[in-house]
């Protein structure tokens, strides 16, 4: 194309710019509670649009898998016009996130803010294993140990940026000495 | 994309006082299969080549369907087919494409004809009974001249079938968009004027334009008359006021790539570089447009065009 549009990468999570959507209808906001220091700022701004505001947060719920029930069965009552906002760090939002699409969000409907704190997940795609970590390569899998280098590619699916093997010379583990 | 395929026209039927169904069968190898959506381009005797959408069921390739409305203001194409279209005459047609597919994430099909826009969702229909998918039409005519299909769809889908007998009765939007599940998506086919009335609706009760999926009745309207140079295959063209710039480059034998022949698919975007343009389409941005336009709708005016073929 010979557009001079400014080119977004999609291979890595955009996040949040912190305008709440105006087409919304209604808004949820899904949050881990403890150590979000934007759930303030981001519950008084979307208080502040003109459309009803629902709040799940972990902190009210026993485990996170109730937490996940709750809001599959708020989204299954919902209807069209919902968007749908997830603060957290990327283990919490990124599970979040695939049950609002298997729900039948579409992505541009779903806003997703990490705590800035939270680290990131990583998938080694030789033992398929998600594991936490620095976005630094090499690093190597806390469980096969295959040497990684880590892409500059996040899998909405797993939550995850994808680690492959460094040296296709060494698709295993190092030798210890 | 292959060459053009040679077909014999098998039936012709006359399915209300406004709109023609003719088949087609293969003069050579199998037709090709297509996806439910999808349209085929017909070369006509009259050097007119418009694009229709095929109407029959995806699984049978041993024909193809098209059904085509009279136009009042046709520029010879679908005036051909209604006045001098025989059954046994000979064709070509360019194999199938599709523009407008069903989208695999939707929970929901909510299926929006008006007129003889029924066309591709009559595949749609076969393709979603036998997905075993929840699905809906809504379908706007006029009784008695635009009403095809009616009883056919009615005895496939049953109450799926929504049908709004204009002008008595009409086709609220806002109805058929509010309190959907959040997996419907919607899919129109109909007038420029009931796409554009979706959206703003759409938009007003918070729907995403990813889940709305249209195609408009596109087709080269006439104009005045225009003369255009060709650069590289140093050629003079008189485009003519029935004839699309599209229709005047093939038939100096220039060939552009092209899918819909209706300023939507964006396949036939030509650069020009000197000249006036009278912009039909709905695909160039406005800045894209002071470079390039879509030969297959619009048109020269004013200064003489040049382009870069």
């Amino acid at each position: 194309m010979s557009t001079t549009a400014k080119q977004f990468s999609t291979s890595i999570p955009r996040y949040y710019n912190g305008e709440p959507n105006q087409l919304a209808t209604h808004h949820l906001l899904v949050s881990q509670g403890r150590g979000c220091t934007e759930q303030d700022r981001i519950c008084a701004s979307l208080n502040r649009t003109s459309v009803p505001m629902t709040h799940l947060t972990l902190t009210d719920y026993s485990s996170t898998a109730e937490l996940q029930r709750v809001m599959l069965s708020t989204l299954r009552e919902a209807t069209i016009g919902l968007r749908v906002y997830l603060l957290g760090d990327e283990d919490f939002i990124w599970p979040l996130h695939a049950l609002a699409r298997v729900a039948g969000l579409q992505a541009e409907e779903i806003e997703v803010i990490p705590s800035v704190a939270g680290g990131h997940s990583i998938y080694c795609v030789h033992c398929s294993t998600t594991q936490h970590g620095a976005l630094e390569s090499p690093h190597t899998c806390t469980e096969c140990g295959v040497v990684l280098e880590i892409r500059q590619h996040f899998s909405r699916r797993l939550g995850a940026y994808l680690g492959v093997c460094a040296d296709a010379r060494q698709p295993f583990a190092q030798v210890q000495a | 994309m292959s060459g053009f395929i040679p077909v014999r026209v098998t039936d012709i039927r006359q399915v209300t006082p406004v709109i023609r169904e003719v088949s087609l069968q293969s003069l050579g190898s199998a037709l090709p299969a297509f996806s439910a959506g999808s349209h085929i381009q017909v070369l006509l005797p009259n050097g007119k080549r418009n694009a229709y959408s095929l109407l029959s069921d995806p699984l049978d390739t041993r024909h193809y369907r098209i059904a085509v409305r009279h136009q009042d203001d046709s520029r010879g194409g679908s005036r051909y087919v209604h006045e001098q279209l025989q059954v046994g005459d000979e064709l070509r047609i360019a194999p199938p494409a599709n523009l407008f597919p069903l989208h695999n994430e939707a929970h929901l099909h909510i299926l929006l004809a008006a007129g003889i826009g029924i066309t591709p969702f009559i595949p749609y229909c076969a393709e979603l009974l036998r997905r075993g998918a929840p699905f809906e039409l809504h379908y706007a005519y006029r009784g008695g001249v635009s009403d095809a299909y009616v009883a056919q769809l009615r005895e496939l889908i049953g109450e799926r079938l929504h049908c709004y007998d204009s002008p008595q009765q009409r086709l609220d939007l806002k109805y058929v968009l509010s309190n959907r599940p959040l997996g419907s998506h919607i899919y129109a086919c109909g007038p420029q004027r009931l796409l554009d009335d979706l959206h703003q609706q759409a938009a007003t009760l918070g729907w995403s334009d990813r889940r709305i999926h249209s195609e408009a009745f596109t087709a080269a309207q006439s104009g005045e008359p225009f003369s255009v140079q060709l650069l590289r295959s140093q050629q003079q063209l008189s485009v003519g006021a029935d004839q699309s710039l599209l229709e005047a480059l093939e038939a100096a034998g220039v060939e552009v790539p092209n899918l819909c022949r209706g300023g939507v698919c964006g396949q036939c975007q030509t650069a020009y570089l000197q000249g006036d343009v009278e912009h039909r389409d709905h695909f160039l941005s406005p800045e894209e447009q002071t470079a390039s336009l879509m030969p297959c709708v619009s048109r020269g005016c004013g200064q003489p065009l040049l382009l870069d073929l």
